[in-house]
């Protein structure tokens, strides 16, 4: 049984299958499914389902941290000198002296420290990361994230599949998949998003929906628009379902407890950070939260420790909550930036950017945490062994989210867009 | 011939890291200037662009490249120092073989287009829908051709005009405004940004295209030149408009051809970068010999950032002299390069190009592509105007046609390109043909019908761009675009507005403290971040999308339902238009019908009064219930259709 064949059969919320849709598909003339009966595919639905409960949270770390700074300490030597390391939940793993909570979580982190790539432009490098391909003209190539929100996302779910948060620098949309699964937008984690809430009392706000619908069936559906009308009417349904739904208030972080969010931190990184547990816990499928400020090219010691701070915090504690709330193990959090920046300071005190050798850090998600994979050198100038590639990490992510990695978008014009191109799965990152 | 060597584009990227590859640049640019060697390096210096790669990646290549590198640079070398010789002569003699442009004045009429149609359409015996009403196609040429919706008064003019011509005149006189200049540059500032790979608008200047390219159009310009002065555009985006199409592509060969094939030539040859068109007859090495012809083209930084004098830099387009070599990648081992001669793909004849000049490169790729010989140019813009006139296009998606890809009368579209382009191009001439015909003129349909399915039975309903959407808010709500606020109603956000003013005036080089730089970062953030500029983030669409394929999306559904922009100027309150209008009468016949006129440019059916009447009776407070009426209108599809 062709899996594609089952993912075109429509379904409710409840994984229950509609019929209206499986007759529907049958007599499309699949091949193969007329043979199949009914209660095997209900089977197979549920399979389906419980890949849905995957999830994504990705730390975005606008700017490019530094992998000495971080991950990859490189004490005593000759570049990486000032930077002390300490000790983690993991003997024998050390990291830089900015991430005293996250060195408590490494238990369930996996550091790559042998990433590698060729792209220092900020913009080119933030959709390679994003994507799996360089930019071009011809295909606007989908983020990862609304791959995943496409193949993950149950159709039913009244919340966006996938919400993006943070102001520092954009992210990389939903290009050829379409707007449905164009990432919703939040620039401020202490505010509602834009345009969500009424302005009116809701049972005025429902009134005028009614009223809207009559004068549209009335209107312009009866005079030639009735495809438009159609299509206008979904978008409108899903976007007043939204704005209705309870699950509204998984955006409003002021609920929390007051000792929870001093955990994350009193920013806007940390309180975003605590809004994907809160979207991802309310069935969003991807969230991202983009940190900015690592692009250190001047006086990197001295911003090191706002920043890292931030992130330390904010990271650590989503990872314990996640896990307090048993959602660490169907929930992969990436943490990583466009690359690295240079092993050696520069003549103004500051890095630059280096896409050669650098880290992420994942965790999560059958994610086996607590281990280091790949090394640089003592320089820090060249992956010593095991080099990861910007494709082989996508890959990885798939694994982990269950998501194929071969499967095939149609550009607009035709071309077949695989999800990844090429890469292979890092094993150890599930041994 | 398979030669070996590193990339160009390779070392150019490495270049951009600093240091390392100065020389080779400064050898490159050396070229005209080889006694001002100081020259050259801070010229190398502009080429950079902000792009901050670790030097040492640079500087420690391993022994093979380098060996690699040398060769190459040596070639280089050679070809730079005897440069000039071959090259004149070969330029001239390659420009002079083209054919020089004549002009034949059209014998094509709305009339003649309409009989081809109906024939075709006699043929598949399809129901044809009817002529529009007066009412329904004063909005849509309106919508058309300047951008908007009529005003209440346009509406009525054109209404009551006795006038046999009238929907002729009003076509004329549409065409003559300053506002279809506007709308064309728009669409086409449109039409280069949504694919555009640079994703930084202040390394464009997108005002300063669409302020060159209005004028233009405004001029008539035969549509050959202006593209002529896109594919040859250089210096900085402040003093030329036109480059802003090259710096979108970041002056990337590559890039370059893909998008001068798809947006002027409407044909999708990029995908045989990597490979032999999958669909179409385009080989690989047609590709590269077509993006062999934008070698030596770059984006730089004309004016550097200076942030102590707070000033942002600006960015332009170089034409880095000298030879220049183009490669192609072996498609089994990318790590050779193969060489590429410039050589233009479409049509029989063309020779490849050897020792040509990198300005006389574009200059004959210019020549190529907009010639009367090549079909492909006139087809291509034809395509597009009668798709966005029509809601279809002869090809789509309007921009992927091509010798076989599947067309819809293309009788039709081969006789007006033809007519047009030994016409010499003349885009007023092309309008005002098209706007008259019956086949234009006919009201449109869905697809669900007989005529909606039959192709130019019917003009398809289709999704209105941003911009039209805006001025049509604002047009509806009587608001003022430029603040889009009502006069008195926020005072700080007046005030804001008059320092935007101010900003553009500056922009206009009236107040000399302001650098050009800084005027033109201060455009760009007002193109991005004013009020229209802010619209069109959330409701803007690729024009090239096929009209069945443009989908609504909930930011721009939330906003036209709860946003304060919205909300709070649909409000009735004392000085607000629906305010004014029900203090104006009390007569609720009257006020529905203005507020379907205002918004809908059309009176309302017998039946919407029925609605309206009953959910008034319903509410029981007329200003809530009338606000609500004007919710649903600004809420419905009609509202951002053009029908």
């Amino acid at each position: 049984m062709p899996e594609k064949t089952i993912v075109n059969v429509r379904m409710n919320g409840d994984g229950v299958i509609s019929r209206r849709g499986f007759v529907q598909s049958v007599g499309l003339g699949v091949a193969g499914l007329a043979a199949a009966s009914f209660t095997d595919l209900v089977a197979l639905q549920a399979e389906e389902l419980r890949k849905k409960q995957m999830a994504c949270i990705l730390l975005w770390m606008s700017g490019g941290p530094s992998q000495m700074d971080t991950f990859d300490p490189k004490p005593g030597t000759t570049n990486g000198g000032t930077i002390q390391s300490i000790d983690t939940a993991v003997p024998g793993i050390k990291i830089a002296q900015y991430w005293p909570e996250t060195a408590k979580m490494m238990k369930d982190i996996a550091i790559i420290r042998s990433m590698t790539n060729k792209e220092g432009n900020h913009q080119r490098a933030t959709y390679q990361l994003h994507t799996g391909y360089a930019p071009s003209g011809t295909v606007k190539h989908p983020a990862f994230g609304c791959v995943a929100a496409a193949e993950l996302g149950d159709p039913k779910f009244d919340l966006p599949h996938i919400v993006s948060v943070g102001g520092a620098g954009g992210t990389v949309g939903a290009g050829m998949l379409g707007v449905s699964y164009e990432p919703f937008q939040v620039a401020n984690p202490l505010q509602l998003p834009e345009n969500v809430a009424t302005p009116v009392p809701t049972h005025r706000f429902t009134r005028r929906l009614g009223l809207l619908q009559s004068l549209e069936n009335s209107g312009f559906a009866a005079t030639g628009g009735a495809d438009r009308v159609r299509e206008h009417h979904s978008v409108y349904k899903q976007t007043a379902g939204m704005v209705l739904s309870p699950r509204m208030k998984s955006f409003d972080v002021s609920s929390e407890d007051p000792k929870l969010r001093a955990a994350y931190g009193q920013n806007a990184f940390g309180q975003g950070c605590l809004l994907a547990r809160r979207l991802v816990q309310a069935g969003v499928t991807f969230v991202e939260v983009r940190l900015g400020g690592w692009d250190m090219h001047q006086t990197i010691n001295d911003k090191m420790t706002t920043t890292a701070g931030q992130c330390d915090a904010a990271y650590a504690t989503l990872l314990a909550d996640l896990k307090k709330h048993g959602m660490l193990d169907h929930t992969l959090v990436i943490w990583m930036g466009e690359f690295g920046r240079t092993p050696k300071i520069n003549p103004n005190a500051g890095r630059d950017h280096f896409p050669r050798a650098f880290n992420v850090a994942l965790a999560g998600g059958g994610i086996k945490g607590g281990q280091v994979i790949g090394s640089t050198v003592e320089s820090g100038n060249e992956v010593k062994d095991r080099p990861v590639q910007i494709v082989d990490l996508l890959a990885s992510c798939c694994k982990s989210l269950k998501i194929d990695p071969k499967k095939e978008n149609m550009s607009p014009l035709g071309r077949p867009i695989k999800v990844v191109d090429g890469g292979t799965v890092v094993p150890e990152l599930f041994a | 011939m398979t030669l070996r060597f590193a990339p160009l584009s390779a070392w150019s990227r490495t270049a951009h890291a600093g240091f390392a590859f100065l020389p080779l640049f400064a050898l490159m640019l050396g070229a005209d200037a080889p006694t001002a060697k100081p020259a050259a390096k801070a010229k190398a210096k502009l080429v950079a662009d902000q792009t901050k790669v670790n030097p040492t990646e640079v500087a420690k290549p391993d022994a093979e490249k380098g060996k690699k590198a040398l060769a190459a640079l040596k070639e280089l070398k050679a070809a730079v120092d005897k440069p000039e010789s071959g090259n004149s002569a070969s330029s001239t003699a390659a420009l002079a073989s083209r054919p020089k442009k004549s002009i034949t004045p059209p014998t094509m009429t709305a009339a003649t287009i309409d009989d081809m149609l109906n024939k075709s359409l006699k043929d598949s015996k399809a129901v044809v829908s009817p002529q529009t009403s007066d009412e329904e196609f004063v909005r849509r040429i309106y919508l058309d051709v300047t951008g908007r919706v009529p005003s209440i008064d346009e509406m009525r003019a054109f209404l009551h005009s006795r006038d046999k011509d009238k929907r002729a005149k009003l076509i004329d006189s549409l065409l003559k405004s300053h506002a279809f200049a506007t709308n064309q540059a728009r669409y086409w500032r449109d039409v280069i940004s949504y694919r555009a790979p640079n994703e930084t608008p202040q390394q464009i200047n997108y005002p300063s295209f669409e302020s060159w390219l209005s004028d233009e159009f405004a001029k008539n310009k035969p549509w050959d030149e202006v593209v002529h002065e896109i594919l040859t555009a250089k210096g900085a985006n402040t003093e030329n408009g036109a480059t802003a199409f090259s710096l979108a592509q970041m002056g990337q060969p590559v890039e370059l051809a893909g998008e001068v094939s798809r947006v002027f030539m409407g044909i999708q040859i990029q995908c045989a970068q990597c490979h032999d068109h999958p669909s179409d007859k385009w080989k690989r090495e047609q590709f590269h010999e077509f993006a062999a012809f934008f070698a030596g083209v770059r984006q730089a930084q004309i004016v550097k950032r200076d942030p102590a004098n707070k000033q942002p830099a600006v960015f332009g387009i170089i034409a880095v002299k000298g030879a220049q070599r183009y490669t192609m990648p072996d498609k089994k081992d990318p790590t050779v390069q193969i060489p590429m001669n410039p050589k233009f793909f479409v049509g029989e004849h063309s020779p490849s190009h050897v020792g040509l000049k990198t300005d006389d490169r574009r200059e004959l790729l210019a020549s190529y592509v907009t010639g009367q010989d090549n079909p492909w140019f006139a087809k291509a813009f034809v395509n597009r105007v009668w798709g966005s006139l029509m809601g279809e296009g002869f090809y789509n998606p309007v921009d992927d046609m091509g010798p076989t890809k599947e067309s819809h009368n293309t009788e039709v579209l081969d006789a007006i390109a033809s007519q047009w382009q030994k016409g010499g191009y003349d885009v007023a001439w092309l309008y005002r043909t098209i706007l008259n015909t019956h086949a234009y003129q006919r009201e449109s349909r869905s697809t669900n019908s007989a005529a909606g399915r039959t192709r130019f039975a019917a003009n398809c309903p289709s999704r209105l761009r941003a911009d039209q959407i805006f001025d049509s808010l604002a047009q509806a709500l009587g608001l003022p675009v430029e603040t889009f606020a009502r006069p008195n109603a926020n005072a700080a956000r007046m005030a804001m507005a008059k320092k935007l003013e101010k900003g553009k005036e500056k922009a206009g080089e009236k107040d000399k403290d302001v650098s050009v730089a800084q005027a033109a970062a201060m455009q760009t953030n007002r193109a991005q971040n004013g009020p229209r500029g802010k619209f069109n983030k959330t409701f803007g669409v690729d024009p090239s999308t096929p009209n069945d394929d443009v989908m609504g999306t909930i930011p721009q559904a939330l906003y036209l339902m709860n946003s304060q922009a919205v909300n709070n100027n649909l409000r009735a309150t004392p000085n607000s238009m629906l305010g004014e209008l029900l203090k104006s009468t009390a007569d609720n016949r009257v006020v529905l019908e203005t507020l379907y006129v205002r918004v809908l440019a059309r009176r309302p059916s017998a039946k919407e009064i029925q609605v309206c009447g009953h959910y008034l009776e319903q509410v029981g407070n007329r200003v809530e219930g009338f606000e609500d009426i004007l919710w649903s209108l600004l809420n419905s599809t009609e509202f951002i259709s053009r029908r």
